[in-house]
Order: C-alpha cells, then structure tokens, then sequence
C-alpha cells in the first residue's frame, strides 16, 4: 500500500466538477510529479488531498483514510501543503511565518534547530528574517513558503507550483534546495508543476492530468521521453 | 439536424399566447394595487404609505450600498433633511412642487459636499464617518428652533385632495406618495441599467481592478452618493405628505441604521428588495408588539437573525428562489 | 491641565472598547457593532452578582468570565455563519446581534436605571494640578496595563501567534494544522472580554440602563478607525486623543454643548483622515492584482 494513495478522485467548486476520477499513488520517500497545463486540475487535486474543496472518491496517507477529514486535521496527520501563491503571512516577521509553521510541536529546543536548518537550506532568508513577510520578494517568500511548511516536519509536503512567477535563476535555487531535502530527509514529494523540464529532473515519477483525468503516468524518465509530453510541454 | 433544448418550461407554441397573457397579469396587479386604497382602512393605508416612502429612501441607498458597495450610515440626515425643507416651504405656503425642489436642491448640495471629501476614505472609515451625518443633524434641528421647531417639531398641512377626487387624506396621501415613488423607481432603474450601473458593480467588486480598468472610482463613488442623498430627500418630502410632522427623531442614527438593515434584510441589487425591506421595518415591529410588548425588542432581533440566516440573498433573494422553484414544478 | 487629565480617563474607557473592536476586525475582518451592547449584558450579569452580595473584586472577575462565554458563544452560534460573506450581511448580522441583546437586558432587567458600585476608594488624588479620583486613575493605570499584556500576548506566547497566524491568513493556518474556527472563538472571546472590562470601568460613574454603552461605541469606532483599524496601540493612541479633544472642546468652546460633544471626535476623524487616509498607525494596504 503506497504511502499516499488517491483512487477515483471526483472534486470541484460549487456545481463545476473539475477532477473526473484521479488515481494516484505515492511511495514513502518517492516524488512525483503533476504536469499538465492551465485549468487541468492539478492545483484543484491538492487542494482535494488536504481538504480545500468538495471532494469524493479515495485518498488514504499512511493507511488513513483522509477524504472526509477537515483541513487542518489532514495537515496535523503530517502533510504539509505549500500553496500556489504561497499563502504568506503577510502582517507577521519572517521569524514569525517560520514559528507559525511549528505552532503544534512541543518541542522548543528541537524548533530553534530546524530554523537554523531552513536558514541553512534558505541562506537568503536570514538576512530578513525580522522583516516583515510581505517585504520579500516573490522568489523569497517562496523559500519561505517551503520553509514553513517543513517546520512542521511533514512526512509528505504538497507543492504547488513553485517556480510560477520566479525569474529562472530563482527557481533553479528553490529546486536546488527540494533536490537537498530529499537527498538529506528522503522527504516524500507530490509537485505540481508547469516547467516539466525543471520538474522531472527532480522527480522519480510523473503523471500528467489533463481536462480534470490522468492520461499518463510512469517514471520520470519514460514521462520525459514520451514524444506527446516532449511536444507539449518541454517544448521540443 | 438537431433539434434546440429547450428547457423544461414554457413551449413554443404556449409561449406565444403567454404573452399577452403576461400583460393580463401585470394590468390585473395594476388594477388591484390601485384599487386597495379604496377598501383599506386609513390606518392600513397609511402603512402601505410608510413603506412606499422608506422604500424609496432604501432605493437610493441601495445605490450606494449594495451597488457601489460602500457602508453609509447616515442615509437617516437626508431623510431628515427633505423632510424639513418639505415642512419649512409648506410651512411657508410653498405648493407641493416647490417643496420637493427644495427638499431635493439642499440635499443634493449637502450630499455632493459632504461625498466630495469623504469618499476618498475606504470600508469602514467611510462608513464610521457617515456617522457624522446624523452626528450632527439632530443637534442643529434641536438648536435651530426657529427654523426647525426644535425638538418639538413642526406639523403642516401639506396637501390635501382635490374635490374633483372625491378621496379621503389617506387615500389621496396613498396614490401620491406611489405614484412619486413609482417615478423614482424608474429613474433610478434606468439611471442603473447603463454606465452607471456597471462601474458601480465594478467598483463594489475590486476598486483597485476598476481603477485601473478606467473606471473613474471617485467620481462615480459621489455620483452614488448624491443619488443616495437625493433618493433620501425625496424620501423626506414623501414622509412630510404621509405623516404631516417630522421632528428631530426621523434624524437620528437609528433611522439610518434600520434603514441599512432593513436594505440587507429585503436584499440589495433589487427593488423588490427595497420594498421587502421597507414592509419588513414597518409591519415586523407592530407585529411583534402585538405578540408582546415587554420582548418586543428582542423578537424583533431574533427574527433579524433569523431572516439574515436563512436567507443570505435577503427576504426578495428567497422570493426568487422560491418563484424558480415552482416555475421548474409547473414546467414538467 | 484638569481637562487634558479628564480626557485621558474618559478616552481610556473609548480605548477599551476600542481594543474589542480592533481584535474582532484583525481577526474576523468585520466591525462588531455589538461589541458595546455585549458588555452591557456583562456588567448587567455583574450588578446582579452584587444584588446578591459579592464582594465587589470578585463581581469583576466573574463579569470578564461572563463576557468571555458570551463572547465566545456569540461567535460560534450567531456569527460564524456570516463570516465568509460579504461584510455588509456581515454587520447588520452584528446590529441584529445588538438588537437582541438590548432586548435581553430589557426583558430580564426591565429598563429602568441602576447603580453600579465602584472597585477603587472614592477619594480624590491631587496631582500636577489636576484632580483625580482613584477611580480615574485606576481605569487609566488598567488600560495601559491591559494594553502591556495584549502586546506581550499577541508577540510572545504561541497561542498570541496562533491567534495572529489565524487572523491574517485563515486558509494558510488551516494548512498549517490549526484549528482556524476555535481560535476564531478565542478572538472574539477575548474581544468581549476588553468589551467588559470597559464595561466595568465605566459602570460606576454612569447610570446602569440598557443604552449605556451606545454614545461609547460611537466614539470607540471612531478611535479604532483613527488608529488604523487594525493596530490595537493606534486605536488606544486614538482614544486618549479623542478624549482628550473632546474633554477640552466641550470645555472650552461654547457653542458645543452636550449634544454636539459626539460630533466632535467624528469632526476631529474626518480631518485627521483627509490627510491621512489609513489613520494614524494604519497600514496602506498595497493589493496584489
């Protein structure tokens, strides 16, 4: 049974249904990613994982069945979920968005000590870290968007489109800290991501939704070779 | 070749007949609407007045509220406002005419001064500053007793039927007073349905968005105002024919604030909603007053909190439904 | 100097409630028009402790309990189910809130006007020219003291973060695990209990009855809105000068006489916002597109 694991997904908003029956599946320390272009679903299937949006069907994490758990329930089982625009805490420091991530841990000393590791994963970050969040800059917020959501010490994190806005150079830095955390952690990644290119290199295994239903899933490798996927989205 | 879908309603070949059917329908309401007036009671007739005049002042501060989506609490000054301009020419022995310009010439300057300023403010600043308005209207007609009748008030005479009529004062009050609102309804209908209407939807939505899109926030922001304001005025001018008195009351916070509830109560965007709202804060409190004086404050608030529950679109947005519910029944 | 030193103790009053107000908006962004009438039903809880012979420290202490559960309960049972509307629905909601509660008082109270004893001795205390009873001083010493703990709450205690977390980014704090709508609860529980507290510090130098509250609110939106809405120090800051400005005007100018006192802060607001839009310690909100 696959660490995270979503069968016959069916979710949308009000009476627009945009996910017509999603499988999935996630092996513990694995990465996935979700291509697929503008309006396809995959921001509406994270949200479905952590219980943003109306949903029915079949998501299980680590045996638990989650699909009709609250949000904030999901998350405290350990998903994190950065989400697409960030969702910063824009009237709060940057120390303050970091300790918000670790708001339910008892563990003080062990907190300090994963600050100190998002800062070192994050180095841009410390230079701000008493500003207030809404100064930093898109590529900033995202590092501490991510970084957030580790303090909680998830044991799978969602991410939804991290290098949408972010100049190349930017990205590459974000991408370059995912790559340290699995290979450091062995965290467990669901992405959703439009820059395939960026995206399967990270990942071991993709799947690509389209019009709210998968058409295609596999390892990265075969993904990234598939002549379809090579024409739509990595533009060759 | 396909064939249209047609929802289930009406068929084409009935829809043709429901037409002038529809006619019939509206010149049969017409009929009966003008006809009440003739068996009520002066007392249910003077009801029906009241919530006509407070529909009108509604209306207009629909324009501002549920359109351009700025809280305003001081539509109760305007009101106000008309209202003595309407006694002070009438007092004077004005006509009827005369009165209404006046009532709507001083409204429309205090409100143009007072929009020009004040909507630069955004949310709740504005609305806290709105405040002002009836802040400061009670003292001065309390103060300015030769003109105002102080705190005691003035009472005229301000029209009487004419005797080719043949009506009695309630009856006479009742077909003006609607006949007056009918007008301002229209007006303020079309004065929506062009321009106006979509930069104040746009406005309500996103300013920062209509602003950029080249919509001229301010102004249209005044422009809302002022209708509001004058709406209110004519209000006022409505209220003097009804009730023939006014006094410092009809000023105060109180007024405006039931006046906002009572727009959200019948639901905004609507002049159905308007009226709604108006029969709401006329009828609603002789009703529970009759159920029992000593709770009638609070039943009051609980049927508040009851309509505002249950009907988020308001007591018109209910109506609607409820209407689409059966039409949808009839048509299978 | 005496006026500046009444004004000060009056402001103090509009501050607490103030400070209620301010904590419902960063929290829920809406205005609590009921925040007054709330109070009013605390401290009428409070007198009729007294009528049963409590000691009057001990009155105090139930009163704040009391309006920390109404409080509380008001926002689960009346007011949640507005809070993803539209503001507007969302206020005349708290209206019809308020409507109810003076409906309350008066079906359990009846109308007619009460007196309510006093925490501190009624002497009075002389000083840089002024006089003051312990009374006053004590509103003004509880309100800075209250203003001193909400900040070390709010920056430094997790739940203070949790609070703010919630308030600012309602979705973000789910995601982050917490319990969004409990804290709500614990927003405007707290809120009524700063309600109360000017409650009770108001109680005894005004006659009880149903409205007391109603000219305080007026002048506690208009401090709030001039401290910017959403900053719990500016709304206090915005008191003492409202206080101030109007202590010293009524005095000093006469045409302004007792009916016009609450045009005052109103005026003092409308000019203060004409230069300054965002109030005083208010933040200019830069929105995203």
């Amino acid at each position: 049974m696959s660490f995270l694991e979503v069968a016959g997904l069916r979710a949308g908003y009000g009476a627009a249904e945009v996910l017509h029956g999603i499988d999935l599946a996630v092996a513990e320390g694995g990465a996935t990613a979700v291509l697929g272009a503008n309006g396809a679903g995959k921001t509406t299937l994270l949200r479905a994982i952590t219980g943003e949006v109306r949903r029915s069907g079949r998501i299980a994490f680590a045996g638990t069945d989650i699909t009709s758990r609250r949000t904030d329930q999901i998350a405290r089982l350990g998903i994190g979920h950065v989400p697409q625009g960030r969702g910063t805490l824009n009237r709060l420091s940057v120390r303050d968005n970091l300790l918000a991530g670790a708001l339910l841990r008892r563990d003080r000393r062990e907190v300090k000590a994963d600050v100190e590791d998002c800062l070192r994963l994050f180095p841009g970050l410390g230079e701000r870290i008493d500003a207030s969040a809404a100064a930093l800059s898109g590529g900033e917020q995202q590092m501490l968007a991510i970084s957030r959501a580790l303090m909680g010490r998830p044991r799978l994190l969602l991410l939804d489109e991290p290098s949408l806005g972010l100049a190349p150079r930017v990205t590459a830095e974000v991408f370059a800290a995912l790559h340290r955390l699995r290979a450091e952690r062995g965290l467990t990644l669901l992405l959703v991501e439009q820059n395939a290119r960026i995206a399967l290199n990270l990942v071991d295994a993709a799947a690509v939704v389209e019009a709210g239903r998968v058409t295609l899933t596999g390892p990265a490798a075969e993904i990234a070779g598939d002549d379809g996927v090579r024409r739509a989205y990595l533009g060759v | 070749m396909t064939t249209t879908e047609r929802t289930p309603a009406v068929p084409a070949a009935l829809s043709a007949r429901a037409r002038p059917l529809r006619w019939v329908a509206y010149v049969l309401v017409a009929v009966v609407l003008l006809a009440i007036p003739q068996f009520a009671s002066p007392y249910t007739n003077l009801q029906l007045t009241l919530i006509l005049v407070y529909g009108v002042a509604i209306v207009g501060l629909d324009v501002l509220v549920g359109r351009a989506g700025q809280v305003s609490l001081g539509q109760s000054a305007f009101v106000g406002l008309g209202a003595y301009a309407a006694a002070y020419a009438f007092g004077h022995g004005w006509g009827p005419v005369a009165a209404l310009a006046l009532a709507v010439a001083l409204v429309g300057v205090v409100a143009v001064l007072v929009a020009i300023p004040a909507v630069r403010l955004r949310g709740f600043a504005f609305g806290i500053i709105t405040l002002a308005l009836p802040a400061f209207a009670v003292p001065l007609a309390n103060r300015l007793v030769d003109l105002t009748g102080g705190s005691q008030g003035v009472a005229v005479v301000a029209t009487t039927p004419p005797e080719w009529t043949g009506q009695a004062d309630d009856q006479w009050r009742l077909y003006l007073v609607g006949v007056v609102a009918a007008i301002v309804f229209w007006l303020v209908h079309n004065l929506l349905d062009g321009r106006l209407g979509r930069a104040l939807a746009a406005i309500r939505v996103n300013e920062a968005m209509a602003a950029a899109n080249g919509v001229a926030v301010h102004r249209n922001k005044v422009l809302a105002f002022t209708v509001a304001g004058l709406c209110g005025g004519v209000a006022g001018w409505l209220y003097l024919i009804a009730v023939q008195f006014v006094s410092p009351a009809i000023l105060q916070l109180n007024l405006a604030v039931s006046l906002l509830v009572a727009l959200v109560v019948g639901g905004t965007r609507s002049l159905l909603g308007a009226l709604l709202g108006a029969a709401f804060f006329v009828l609603v409190p002789n009703v529970t007053d009759n159920i029992s004086p000593g709770r009638s404050y609070l039943i009051f608030g609980i049927c508040l909190l009851v309509v505002l529950f249950f009907f988020p679109g308001g007591l018109a947005g209910a109506l609607r439904r409820l209407l689409a519910w059966t039409r949808r029944r009839i048509g299978r | 100097m005496q006026q500046i030193v009444d004004g000060i103790t009056a402001g103090s009053i509009y501050g607490a409630l103030a400070l209620a107000l301010v904590l419902v908006y960063r929290s829920t962004g809406l205005v609590n028009f009921a925040q007054g009438q709330m109070a009013v039903v605390s401290v009428y809880i409070g007198w009729s402790l007294v009528e049963i012979g409590l000691p009057v420290p001990l009155v105090v202490v139930f009163t704040l309990l009391a309006s920390l559960v109404i409080g509380a309960l008001t926002e689960r049972l009346l007011i949640r189910r507005f809070e993803g509307q539209e503001p507007l629905v969302a206020i005349v909601a708290t209206v019809a809130v308020l409507i109810c509660f003076n409906g309350l008082i008066n079906l359990v109270w009846g109308g007619s006007v009460r007196a309510f004893p006093s925490l501190f001795p009624d002497e009075v205390v002389s000083f840089l020219g002024a006089r003051a009873t312990w009374g006053d001083v004590g509103t003004v010493a509880v309100l800075v003291g209250t203003v001193g703990l909400l900040q070390l709450f709010f920056l430094r205690t997790r739940l203070g973060l949790a609070l703010r977390t919630a308030a600012d980014n309602p979705s973000s704090a789910r995601l982050l695990g917490l319990p969004v709508g409990s804290l709500l609860l614990v927003g405007w529980g707290l809120a009524a209990l700063l309600g109360g507290l000017a409650g009770c510090l108001v109680a005894p130098s005004v006659p009880l009855q149903p409205n007391m509250m109603d000219t305080i609110l007026v002048y506690a939106l208009a401090a709030a809105v001039l401290g910017g809405l959403d900053s719990p120090l500016g709304a206090v800051v915005a008191a003492w000068l409202i206080g101030i400005v109007e202590t010293v005007a009524g005095a000093n100018i006469n045409i302004i006489g007792s009916d016009l006192r609450i045009a005052v802060p109103l005026v003092l607001l409308a000019l203060i916002l004409l230069v300054r839009p965002q109030g005083l310690f208010g933040r200019r909100d830069v929105e995203r597109l």
